[in-house]
């Protein structure tokens, strides 16, 4: 545990050395858009950077607001209204071709967030007993599908052979899971590990075999990251 | 809800302990990947939507005083 907390410390401090690597005044407040519908794992960081005073020793204030969406999220960044987008890199990757720009900066997970899962009492025990499955996931047309469809068509299953249910996240979502109205949730891992916490769940998990890299990121317009190249904070920062 | 998650934070990944480090090569391969799912129509150049400069600056800082807090 002290090794896991000391991990998280370092992180906080690289993320501070790059949040505020920018001509910074007094109070100065930077304003992050999170794609996210409330605070989750990968905002760790920033909350041990805040509770140890590092933002503050360097007179930033950090304003987080949830979107809920991470193009919304996108969107509000790319017209001025936030200094940093804290999202999945999807939006970024698909918006590109729409004329969305970012630049990812600092990848907050070390690994891809999606995950497949089902109950662990579930008769769900490899991916082709996935054919007929109701799947649940967050929102219609949820990033969770890509990861999603490529492990099952690895498995031999098409499209047609299961279908996605959007059951929202937190209660209502756990609700949807216990009562078995879906046979298996197509999730962030971060919120079905929360569940097995609260909602006393355990769960058998499904992941990508090659999709693995973290996809959670910190990004901002690429003339803000230019503009913070060659401006650092003192290296006693943390 | 930290031990369960503790593989996924930053700095975690035995491949590249860099804290906050980008890869490109991941980057653009799941590009592709959202291209091949149809939700997306271009396969975007990782190094147009991701960068690393700040990744080893940010990693270069005194670790003991802060073990020690």
């Amino acid at each position: 545990m002290l090794i896991l907390r000391r991990g998280i410390a370092f992180a906080a401090c690289a993320l501070l050395l790059i949040l505020v690597a920018r001509p910074v005044r007094a109070d100065d407040t930077l304003v992050l858009l999170d794609g996210g519908p409330g605070p989750n794992i990968y905002d760790t960081l920033r909350f041990v950077a805040q509770a140890k005073g590092f933002f503050h020793e360097q007179h930033v204030n950090v304003d987080e607001t949830y979107t809920g969406a991470g193009l919304t999220a996108a969107q509000l960044v790319a017209t001025g209204k936030g200094d940093v987008l804290a999202s999945t890199i999807e939006p970024i990757l698909e918006g590109y071709e729409k004329g969305l720009r970012f630049q990812v900066f600092f990848t907050r997970s070390s690994h891809y967030a999606y995950v497949l899962a089902v109950l662990a009492d579930s008769p769900i025990r490899t991916l082709a007993d996935f054919k007929g499955a109701t799947i649940g996931e967050t929102n219609v047309s949820s990033s969770a599908e890509v990861a999603t469809n490529s492990m099952l068509e690895g498995a031999g299953l098409s499209r047609s052979d299961y279908t996605y249910l959007p059951i929202g996240a937190g209660a209502q979502a756990l609700q949807a899971i216990v009562s078995k109205r879906v046979t298996a949730v197509a999730f962030p891992y971060d919120l079905l590990a929360q569940y097995e916490i609260t909602g006393g769940l355990s769960f058998r998990f499904f992941k990508h075999p090659i999709l693995q890299a973290g996809n959670s990121v910190y990004a901002a317009p690429p003339s803000t990251v230019q503009a913070k190249a060659g401006h650092s904070p003192t290296k006693s920062a943390c | 809800m930290l031990i369960l998650c503790k593989d996924y934070i930053a700095g975690s990944n035995p491949l590249d302990r860099r804290i906050g480090s980008t890869s490109l090569r991941d980057t653009e391969l799941y590009s592709r990947v959202l291209v091949g799912a149809g939700m997306a129509t271009q396969v975007v150049p990782a190094a147009a939507v991701a960068t690393d400069q700040f990744v080893d600056y940010a990693n270069d800082f005194d670790r003991k005083p802060l073990s020690a807090r």
